[in-house]
Order: C-alpha cells, then sequence, then structure tokens
C-alpha cells in the first residue's frame, strides 16, 4: 500500500477536517488551521490538498443546501472516510512508537 | 435581507471561472473564492477585493480544476440530427401556415437572389479571358471648351495620344490603336452583306488575346488593305471556302483577307466583325489636318498592355505632361488623357462614345441593394415568426436543457432549423428563377446583350451558399433568443415569460419591412410619374405620324419618287440625324471670322422640306428655299435656335436674319430663328442648335404618314424599301417609339422596381398576417371575454389592429422623406426637366400599402371575432 505514508501538510489537512466535525468545508479548514497551529495557508493549496485527499479515498464529500452567501452557491463539505482515519490514525501511532523508542536518558537532556 | 446588498466580483473573471473550472468544482470553488471577496472587501476595501477575486481565479487554472474535453460530445451533437430534423419536421407540419409563409417569403426572396448572383458573377467576367487583363488599359478623354468644364468622360482618344505614348512613356508593352469604324457592307464574288468594322493596328493581338484561328498574328494587320474576318461571318461571307487570301470589296476598296478571328466572346466589351488595318485607314486620312490633331478624340481609341511591375501612376503622369503639352497648343480646348484599367470597362463608369453596351457601377449596385432588401424581409419574417411562436417551442427547450442541452447545442438546433426551410425555399426559388430569367431579358434589351444566365456547377455553388447564408440570417435571433432561455424560468412560470423585450424587437422588424415596401411604391410611383411625363413633354415641334427610315448612306431620289406615289403619305424630308432621342452632332460656330469667342453647337443637317413636316416654330425669317446645287447662296442656308441668338447676343429675331455666322470653318447665312425646341432628351438643357442646309444627306429619311392603315402602308413602303436597297433590311420606325425607346431606362427601372414592390409588399403582408395570426391566438380568450360582453366586430378589429397600423404610420413618416430624396438625388440625377410631385403621388403609395395591411388585419381579426365565444371559453 503505496503511498499510505502522509505527508506532512496532508496530516494536517486531514486532522483539521476532523476537528471541524461535520463544517468542515474549504473556508474553515483555512481559518481552523489559523486558529489552531498559526499556519496561514492560501486558499489554493488547502483546494488543491482536499482534491488529492479525496481522490487517495482519505476524505469524501458532499455539498451542502444553498445559502444566501457566498453568492448563493453551496458549500462543500468534506468528512473522514474509514481510510482517512486509518490513515492519520497510522501516522500517530507511527510516531508514537518512535517517540516511545527515545531513551528517557535522551529526553531528560532535550528538555 | 437585500439591504445592503455588497458589489458582485467582476464578472468577466466569474464567468471564465465557470467556463475552465470542471463541472464538479465550480460551484464550491466560485463559492469559496466568493466568500473570501466578501470577506477582504470588510477589510482590505472593495479595489483590493476585486483585484484579489481576479488573482485568485486565475490562480485556479490548474490541472485537477480545469474541463476535461468531452471526447463523446461530437458525436452526440452529431446523432442528435437526426431528433432535430425529426422535431424541426413536426414543428413545420404543426404550424403549416407559418412554414407556408417563411418558405413561401424566402423562396420569393432568393430567387431573386438568385438572379443577382447569375447577373453579378458574368459582370465581372467580362474581359476577364485576356491574357494579363490586369496590366491592360484604355485611354479615356475628357474635353473642356474655353473652361467650360463638362463632367463627361469618353471613352475615346485622340490617335495623337498613342503615337506620342509609345515615344515619350517607358513600359508600355504593346500598344494598339482602335478606330470606331462603321457597319460596312463587304462584298465577295456576288454576295454583300453589311458587317461591323472596326479599325486596328499591328499590335491589337498581342495586347488583346483574341483567339485568331488563322493567319499571323504579327503580320495581319499591318500591310493596307488587310482584314480580319470572325468565323461566324466568313461563314456568312463565303460559306465552306477558307476566307484567307480572298479579295473582297468594302466600300468600293478592294482588301485581302489575312485572318480569321473566333468571334469575340460575349464577355468581350470590344465587338467587331471585322477588323481592317488601320494604316489603310491612315493613310486615306493623314492629309487631312484633323487627323493628327489633338482634338481629334472622338472615334479613336487607345488601349495597351503594361510591362509587368510597372506603375500605371507613372503612365498617367507621362499622359498629363502630352496634355499639357498639346493643350498648350490651343487657346480654347483642354483635352485630357486619363487611364482605365480594361477590368474596370464593365461595369464602369458611364461613360460617352463606347464600344456596344456597358453596365453602370451604380447600376449594379443598386440591383444588389435591393435584391439584398427583399432577402433580408423575408428573414424578418421567418425571425418574427419564430420569436412569436417562441412561447409553444420554449416547453421543448426546457426539456432540452434539463436533459443537458448546452446553449450552443440548442443554438445549432434552431440554425438546423432554418437552414433546412430555407433549402426548402432553395428548390422552390430555382424553379421560380427558371421562369423569372426569362422576364429579366425583357426588361432591357441590353441585357441579352451582356449576360446569358446559364447554369454551371460554380453557380450552384454559390447557390447553395446563399441557402446557407439566408438560412443562418434568418434563425440568427430566434436561435440566439432559444439557447439563452433558462430552465426554471421555462418549466416553472410557462405562462408569464416576459415577452416586452422582444417584442418591441419583432415591432422594429415589421417596421422595418414596412417602410422598405414604401420605399419601393414610391419610387414606383414617383418613376413612372417622370416616364409619362418624358413622353408626353412638349418637345416644341411635331413627332406624331413620322417615320423614320434609315437610309444607309443610298441617294434616295428613286425611292423618294416611288414614295410620292403612295397616297398615304404627305410628306417627305431628309436629315443627318434623329433627333430628341438622345443623339447629337456637334460643332464649333463663331459670330465672326476674327473672334475667338466661339461656341459649341449641335446641329442637324437637313433639307428644304425637313422644318414645316415637323412644324417647327418660326420667331422669324423662313425655311431654307431651294436653289441649284452649286449656288453658295443656297448651301450657306441656317436656321438657329433662340439659344444660339442669346448666345451671341443678337436683341431680336428680325436682327438676326441675314446675319453671317462662322459653323466649323465654313460661313453660313441665317435664314431663321426658330423658337427653342427639346432637341435633345429632356435630361438635357436646350443650348445653342442650327440647322444647316444640306439637301443631300443620304441618312434618314421622315416620311409623314397619315392612313388609318398603319400596317398596309407600312408593308408597302417595306417593298418599295426591298426594291431600292436588297442589301440591307428596312430600318425604319415612328418617331414617337423612337422617343419611346430613349426613355427606355425609366422602363428598365419601372420594371425592376415595380417588381421589387411587388415582392416586397407580398413577402411584408405575408409577413403582417402571421404576426395579426399569432397575436389573435395568443389573444383568444381575451377577445372572446370582450365579444361576450358586448364588443362588435369593429371594436376588436381596432383593438387588434391599431398597434399595428399605427407601426404603419411610423413606417410611412420613415419612407417617405428617404425615398423622395433617393429617387430624386440617384436615379433623377441627370435629368434637368423634372416633373413635380404632389403630395398625392406619394400618399397614393402609402394608401394601398395600408389597405393591404388592414385588409389583412380585417380578414384574420373577423375570422377569430366570429367564432363562438363558448367553444373556446368552453374549456375554462
Amino acid at each position: 500500500m503505496k503511498g499510505s505514508n502522509l505527508g506532512e501538510f496532508e496530516e494536517v489537512v486531514l486532522l483539521a477536517v476532523a476537528t471541524l466535525d461535520n463544517q468542515a468545508y474549504s473556508v474553515a479548514i483555512v481559518d481552523q488551521l489559523d486558529e489552531q497551529i498559526a499556519r496561514k495557508v492560501k486558499l489554493g493549496v488547502v483546494h488543491a490538498i482536499l482534491n488529492r485527499l479525496e481522490k487517495k479515498g482519505y476524505l469524501k464529500s458532499e455539498l451542502g443546501e444553498p445559502t444566501a452567501e457566498r453568492g448563493g452557491k453551496r458549500k462543500r463539505y468534506y468528512s473522514l472516510t474509514s481510510g482517512g482515519f486509518f490513515a492519520v490514525n497510522r501516522s500517530r501511532e507511527l510516531r508514537q512508537r518512535l517517540w516511545d523508542k527515545i531513551p528517557s536518558i535522551v529526553l531528560e537532556n532535550l528538555k | 435581507m437585500k439591504k445592503n446588498k455588497l458589489p458582485l466580483p467582476p464578472k468577466w473573471a466569474t464567468r471564465f471561472l465557470r467556463w475552465y473550472c470542471n463541472r464538479q468544482m465550480a460551484e464550491d470553488l466560485e463559492g469559496d473564492i466568493h466568500e473570501f471577496y466578501l470577506r477582504n472587501i470588510k477589510t482590505k476595501g472593495l479595489k483590493m477585493a476585486r483585484f484579489i477575486y481576479v488573482i485568485d481565479v486565475l490562480k485556479f487554472f490548474r490541472i485537477y480544476t480545469v474541463q476535461k474535453p468531452k471526447i463523446n460530445h461530437p458525436m452526440n451533437h452529431f446523432l442528435l440530427f437526426k431528433n432535430y430534423f425529426q422535431t424541426s419536421a413536426r414543428n413545420l407540419r404543426q404550424n403549416w401556415l407559418f412554414s407556408l409563409i417563411n418558405v413561401a417569403g424566402l423562396a420569393i426572396s432568393m430567387s431573386v437572389g438568385l438572379l443577382l448572383i447569375f447577373f453579378i458573377s458574368e459582370i465581372y467576367t467580362f474581359d476577364t479571358f485576356h491574357k494579363d487583363a490586369d496590366r491592360i488599359y484604355r485611354i479615356n478623354g475628357s474635353y473642356e471648351y474655353l473652361g467650360k468644364v463638362d463632367n463627361s468622360f469618353y471613352a475615346s482618344t485622340s490617335p495623337v495620344t498613342g503615337a506620342k505614348m509609345l515615344a515619350s512613356i517607358p513600359g508600355i508593352e504593346h500598344l494598339t490603336i482602335l478606330h470606331r469604324g462603321a457597319k460596312s457592307n463587304v462584298t465577295y464574288e456576288n454576295k454583300t452583306i453589311p458587317l461591323q468594322l472596326r479599325w486596328a493596328s499591328d499590335e491589337f493581338f498581342d495586347v488583346f488575346s483574341f483567339d485568331l484561328l488563322a493567319g499571323n498574328k504579327n503580320t495581319a494587320l499591318t500591310a493596307l488593305n488587310a482584314l480580319v474576318i470572325t468565323d461566324e461571318s466568313a461563314k456568312k461571307l463565303f460559306g465552306d471556302e477558307t476566307p484567307i487570301n480572298k479579295q473582297v470589296i468594302l466600300e468600293g476598296e478592294s482588301y485581302i483577307i489575312t485572318g480569321v478571328v473566333a468571334k469575340p466572346p460575349m464577355n468581350s466589351h470590344l465587338q467587331f466583325e471585322l477588323l481592317g488595318s488601320y494604316s489603310t485607314y491612315a493613310n486615306a486620312n493623314k492629309h487631312h489636318k484633323w487627323f493628327s490633331s489633338w482634338n481629334n478624340m472622338w472615334d479613336h481609341y487607345v488601349y495597351f498592355k503594361l510591362e509587368e511591375h510597372q506603375d500605371p501612376s507613372l503612365v498617367q503622369l507621362g499622359l498629363d505632361k502630352i496634355s499639357e503639352e498639346e493643350n498648350s497648343k490651343s487657346d480654347y480646348i483642354v483635352i485630357k488623357a486619363h487611364l482605365q484599367p480594361l477590368l474596370g470597362i464593365i461595369p464602369g463608369a458611364n461613360l460617352n462614345n463606347t464600344f456596344g453596351p456597358t453596365m453602370e457601377t451604380k447600376m449594379v449596385w443598386t440591383l444588389v441593394l435591393l435584391g439584398i432588401v427583399v432577402l433580408i424581409s423575408a428573414c424578418f419574417n421567418y425571425t418574427n415568426l419564430s420569436l412569436g411562436r417562441s412561447m409553444r417551442r420554449s416547453r421543448e427547450i426546457g426539456i432540452r436543457k434539463v436533459n443537458g442541452a448546452s446553449g450552443f447545442q440548442v443554438w445549432s438546433q434552431f440554425i438546423l432549423e432554418s437552414t433546412l426551410i430555407s433549402l426548402v425555399a432553395l428548390m422552390v426559388a430555382l424553379g421560380l428563377f427558371l421562369v423569372l430569367r426569362n422576364y429579366f431579358f425583357t426588361i432591357d434589351r441590353r441585357m441579352a446583350d451582356i449576360v446569358t444566365l446559364q447554369l454551371t456547377p460554380e453557380l450552384m455553388g454559390y447557390f447553395l451558399l446563399l441557402a446557407v447564408a439566408v438560412g443562418l440570417m434568418a434563425g440568427f435571433f430566434p436561435a440566439l433568443f432559444f439557447s439563452k432561455v433558462t430552465v426554471l424560468k421555462v418549466l416553472n412560470n410557462m405562462n408569464r415569460i416576459k415577452l416586452s423585450g422582444q417584442f418591441n424587437f419583432k415591432k422594429i422588424l415589421i417596421l422595418l419591412q414596412y417602410t422598405i415596401s414604401l420605399a419601393f411604391i414610391i419610387a414606383v410611383t414617383l418613376i413612372y410619374k417622370q416616364y409619362r411625363y418624358s413622353l408626353s413633354f412638349d418637345l416644341g415641334f411635331n413627332t406624331e405620324n413620322i417615320l423614320n427610315l434609315n437610309l444607309f448612306d443610298n441617294d434616295p431620289a428613286t425611292l423618294v419618287n416611288e414614295l410620292k406615289q403612295l397616297p398615304e403619305i404627305k410628306k417627305l424630308s431628309q436629315s443627318s440625324l434623329v433627333t430628341s432621342i438622345g443623339y447629337y452632332w456637334g460643332t464649333q460656330a463663331k459670330k465672326s471670322k476674327g473672334t475667338p469667342d466661339s461656341t459649341s453647337i449641335k446641329y442637324n443637317k437637313v433639307d428644304e422640306h425637313y422644318l414645316p413636316l415637323h412644324g417647327h416654330e418660326f420667331l422669324a425669317g423662313g425655311n431654307f428655299v431651294k436653289g441649284s446645287e452649286n449656288d453658295s447662296a443656297v448651301n450657306n442656308q441656317v436656321i438657329i435656335n433662340e439659344s444660339l441668338l442669346k448666345r451671341f447676343s443678337i436683341d431680336t429675331p428680325d436682327q438676326a436674319i441675314g446675319e453671317e455666322i462662322i459653323i466649323s470653318d465654313d460661313v453660313k447665312v441665317i435664314q431663321g430663328v426658330l423658337k427653342d425646341f427639346h432637341f435633345g432628351r429632356i435630361d438635357y438643357k436646350i443650348s445653342p442648335f442650327a440647322f444647316i442646309y444640306e439637301p443631300a444627306q443620304n441618312k434618314y429619311l421622315n416620311i409623314l404618314i397619315n392612313t388609318a392603315d398603319v400596317f398596309g402602308t407600312m408593308k408597302k413602303i417595306e417593298e418599295a424599301w426591298k426594291r431600292f436597297d436588297p442589301v440591307h433590311p428596312m430600318k425604319a420606325s415612328f418617331y414617337d417609339d423612337q422617343i419611346k425607346e430613349a426613355y427606355k431606362e425609366y422602363v428598365s427601372w419601372l420594371t425592376i422596381m415595380s417588381f421589387m414592390a411587388f415582392l416586397a409588399v407580398t413577402i411584408a403582408s405575408m409577413g403582417l398576417l402571421g404576426m395579426v395570426v399569432f397575436t389573435t391566438e395568443s389573444r383568444l380568450k381575451e377577445i372572446s371575454i370582450r365579444k361576450v360582453f358586448g364588443a362588435s366586430e369593429f371594436n376588436l378589429i381596432y383593438l387588434v389592429g391599431r398597434g399595428f397600423m399605427l407601426l404603419l404610420v411610423l413606417a410611412a413618416i420613415v419612407a417617405i422623406p428617404l425615398t423622395y430624396y433617393y429617387v430624386n438625388t440617384v436615379i433623377f440625377e441627370e435629368i434637368v426637366y423634372k416633373v413635380s410631385f404632389s403630395f398625392f403621388d406619394i400618399m397614393m403609395g402609402v394608401i394601398i400599402v395600408m389597405a393591404i395591411a388592414l385588409l389583412t388585419i380585417c380578414f384574420e381579426t373577423v375570422r377569430v371575432a366570429r367564432t363562438n365565444p363558448s367553444t373556446i371559453l368552453r374549456n375554462e
């Protein structure tokens, strides 16, 4: 399963989608990234990543109801697929495994 | 909610985004960018927000957002053709009245279009068969006397021009001098036939590409007394014998046939049956002083071929120099030479002294314009009727769009439909055209000399092109309208589609149609009036019952004696010219020998019977006195008109009697003064004129006839003629008929215009009928309810017709001044004596059109108004 390794930014975006529950559409994601981890990202970058993740099967999307805002255009809401959850989860586990391998002395020194 | 409606981002950017972005992403992406835009307005201001919006749109132009071209699309489209075709055919059948109006209107106007294509394509092939035709030029002349600028140009020039050009202007490959020649009698053994002779100098066949069938092209026209004959005439004269080296007699002299040339094709402006070597003509005339003079410019023609890559303007410079040099020799005459390209002869400007028929560019383009106007009018019908039916059709379009048809697909469906109709119309038009073709030739006899109107494959191609063009033109607006229909509107609000916008558009089209119809009708009325006026114009002398007989240079003494025996023939006279039909002899006249003050006059040479026979009115003096042939006092008699009297400042007519004047260097004595009369056509101003006494003219015999049996008398005259001149067929016409003939161009205009008027009115009426049918149909319920409440038929007609009649009145207001101006300035441009038009003349056409329109409206409205309202309202 090549490509199951997530890029760093991909991972962040997936996590952001997950934090936003069912309100995750591109603009909200951009805002979330800004607020939570202070990363200013361009909409175009997020949009491209969302599109790529959807193609990989980590995300699914559906259009919401039209509202009077945004020139009457519908929002596309993203949510994690089980594959997506598996991918972020795995990424966290891999990291955790590495964390766990750090000898406590080294950890102490670094602190 | 709409309290603070924020300005929208740049429309074009949004449109661009929608265009490139694939369907799945387009909506939310647009929304996203829009959201940022709104946010930016708050934080960064409107201007910046708009700018960022544009940048964003551009930035999102990426591989994953862009639409993939649909590979199956064109194929689908093609498959749908069958469906389009079916729906179109069904629609045509369902609305048979509209279809009939459309096909009929388009067919009628297209047949005119076909005729025009034929005509134009033939007109523009004139003289193109010559090799290097674009390098061949003719020299035209303009003539000025004592600073009096005469705006007419002549196709002819002095032979001096030709000789001088060769000597002084470089870059001329070949040059030939022609003399107009005349219809001349050619005799071989016992056979004599008249042939059209032209004198041509030796490089004739180098300049032109006429096909020399026998003989040497370099020497055929070199030797004295050499003749080149056309194959057709050779057949007539020699039968099956070979013509080369045969000896023939031409006007009493012996000539040798040195060549046979193919008859000039129809599309050659230069027509001849016999070419004589120019050296023969020059040899016979070179002892005359006038022959080599600069103002000998009335019957010589110079053609030349320029070397390749030479600038014709250099030749013009050279010509200007030659003209200047020659003009400096004379105090009164300024003759200028101008270049005219061979291909600019037909169609070209209206010149004097041309060979054979010409076709004015003005005439060609007027015809084209008229044709296009009629075509457009028929297209309007289509547009109007299609838009009128739009309510019904839009449901179909809505369904199509719901199923995914793009605007372009709908557009092409409607274009296909209109093209189909126009192709059907083309078939009908071809049939009509074959009928029209014969009719066309009768419009103007010259037409048959210019065009053949034969069908060729190339022309068929043009026809198809015409049909497609008409289809596009007719279907364009309906197609555009339907392709813009939005699904929601159509399916939601079926009955409340706003028609106001396009209804105005339709009104404008009807207005235009009626303006056109009115313009044609008014033009016809005006031209007809002028024509009648010209025919019944009082010329100042009698033309009734006078037969003018062409004598072909025979001495008529024996004929006169024979004709005198006939009791029906009252009087006989001779003249060198038939006046008042557009032909003139001109020369110079002076009051006395010493003065340079001379004037150009027109003249006619007549015998002593001419003036009484034509009933000319004398102001002073009397008729010519017959005397012995050698008496100079007799031969010097001249009778002048009032204008010449005034020109020479002689106070009273009586004073003029016995005075001497000089006419072309001869001293003449004034014998009488005539009241001014119209010796020209009425587009010619009366100017100085003189009758010169010369009893033996041998040109025309004027015969005054008084009989009830014109036919029998003509027969007797013809018998006498046959005994008198067996060679020429008798050529005689009544004066009044000749005058009618002289105004033939009005008749041509009249026929063309009335035909076009007929078409325009027919098409416009059909269109109006369609619109009225549509209006009444869509207001059926309203009309029925009104009727239930007691509206009379008149009320209903008024209700429906008011709007249309108002349009017509508006059309009249536009058409009347425009047409009046056009007819007066373009068609009657050169006429001096114009008929005055009354208000009624103009209103007559308007009233006719109004009446037809009213009839159309009444016809349909009454039909609807008479239906029982209960049948219509029952279903409610």
